[in-house]
């Protein structure tokens, strides 16, 4: 028996595991060797120590009480319906979808108010400068109609714009001497 | 997964947030409303080398004039039965007398009378009846300046 079997088994008769003729062996040796018999006494007062340090064990064996319980529980509640992953998922992105939808309305309800309110906003004697193009052409939207004054040449003209494609109406004053 | 639920809570914040911000802006008290305005855009039309037309004018009909550049802007408030004017570079003076304001909302229409001030500013010299839609511009022009011409380009904001 090598060193390290003889302190297994030595290990295994404080513990109360041997019996027969294994237990009979270490106990032959005991009566023999000092040195083994030093050892399990050592040992069995280290045995003693962790004994002590150790909590003491609930009354009431936990695992089975829990288990009761979740025993009580399945029969008690109704069984839990049982969903595809993938229907979970789709009735999620569906929610996602509509949340996303009422948030896009409510910015789009926003930003058309903005826009309707923002003449009453604009300070009329400084508007932006993009104000002047929009609509330019007349033509359609305007009727000039001039009037006739004694002494004075007033004309109206439907002339092209410098890009061709509309046109503009012109009441033209002749007083340079160059009437175009 | 985590990032799905996150995206969800984000877009049910913004939601709630574009939805309480709305009222608070109608809350707010508005601005006097102006009315009608016609925006009159001073323009002096010359000859020069190199044609140009100002950013601000945009469109501008062909009236022989290789420059026109914006020199003053006015804008005269369009009231139903009065005048309103604005002196010019050259001394004299530019009216519009608005008789009329017809059609709904949508389809409104301005009818005035543009004047411009004799030269011995005693009086208006009446120079054309218009009728015209919000946004729609229209020129007057041909008073001399500075060895071009003046060319009002005028347009009712409403």
């Amino acid at each position: 028996m090598t060193a390290s079997e003889r302190m297994m088994k030595l290990m295994a008769y404080i513990d109360g595991e041997l019996e027969g003729a294994e237990r009979a062996e270490i106990e032959k040796l005991l009566e023999t060797d000092a040195e083994a018999m030093k050892i399990v006494n050592q040992m069995a007062s280290l045995g003693e120590v962790v004994k002590a340090i150790q909590p003491k064990a609930p009354d009431i064996d936990l695992t089975d009480a829990i288990m009761a319980k979740v025993e009580n529980e399945k029969i008690d509640a109704p069984p839990a319906k049982v969903v595809s992953i993938s229907a979970a998922k789709k009735r999620r992105n569906v929610g996602v979808a509509v949340v996303a939808a009422l948030a896009l309305a409510a910015s789009v309800v926003v930003m058309t108010r903005q826009k309707d309110e923002a003449p009453l906003a604009r300070a009329p004697q400084n508007p932006p400068a993009e104000t002047n193009q929009v609509n330019q052409s007349s033509g359609p939207g305007v009727e000039v109609e001039a009037v006739e004054s004694p002494g004075h040449s007033v004309s109206v003209f439907y002339l092209p714009t410098t890009n061709e494609m509309s046109t503009s109406v012109v009441v033209w004053v002749d007083e340079t001497g160059d009437k175009k | 997964m985590k990032t799905r639920r996150t995206l969800l809570l984000s877009a049910i914040a913004l939601g709630c947030a574009v939805l309480t911000s709305a009222p608070a802006v109608e809350a707010q008290p508005q601005v006097q409303v102006q009315g009608p305005q016609a925006e009159v855009l001073i323009i002096l039309a010359t000859q020069c080398a190199q044609p140009s037309v100002d950013p601000k004018i945009g469109e501008m009909p062909k009236l022989g004039y290789s420059c026109y550049k914006v020199v003053d802007t006015k804008y005269l408030a369009l009231v139903k039965g009065q005048s309103s004017s604005a002196p010019l570079p050259n001394g004299r003076t530019f009216q519009i007398t608005t008789n009329d304001i017809i059609g709904s909302d949508k389809d409104k229409k301005y009818k005035m009378v543009a004047s411009v001030s004799q030269p011995d500013g005693k009086s208006f010299l009446k120079l054309a009846d218009v009728t015209a839609e919000p946004n729609k511009r229209f020129h007057v022009g041909g008073f001399g300046y500075q060895g071009g011409a003046l060319v009002l380009a005028i347009k009712v904001v409403p």
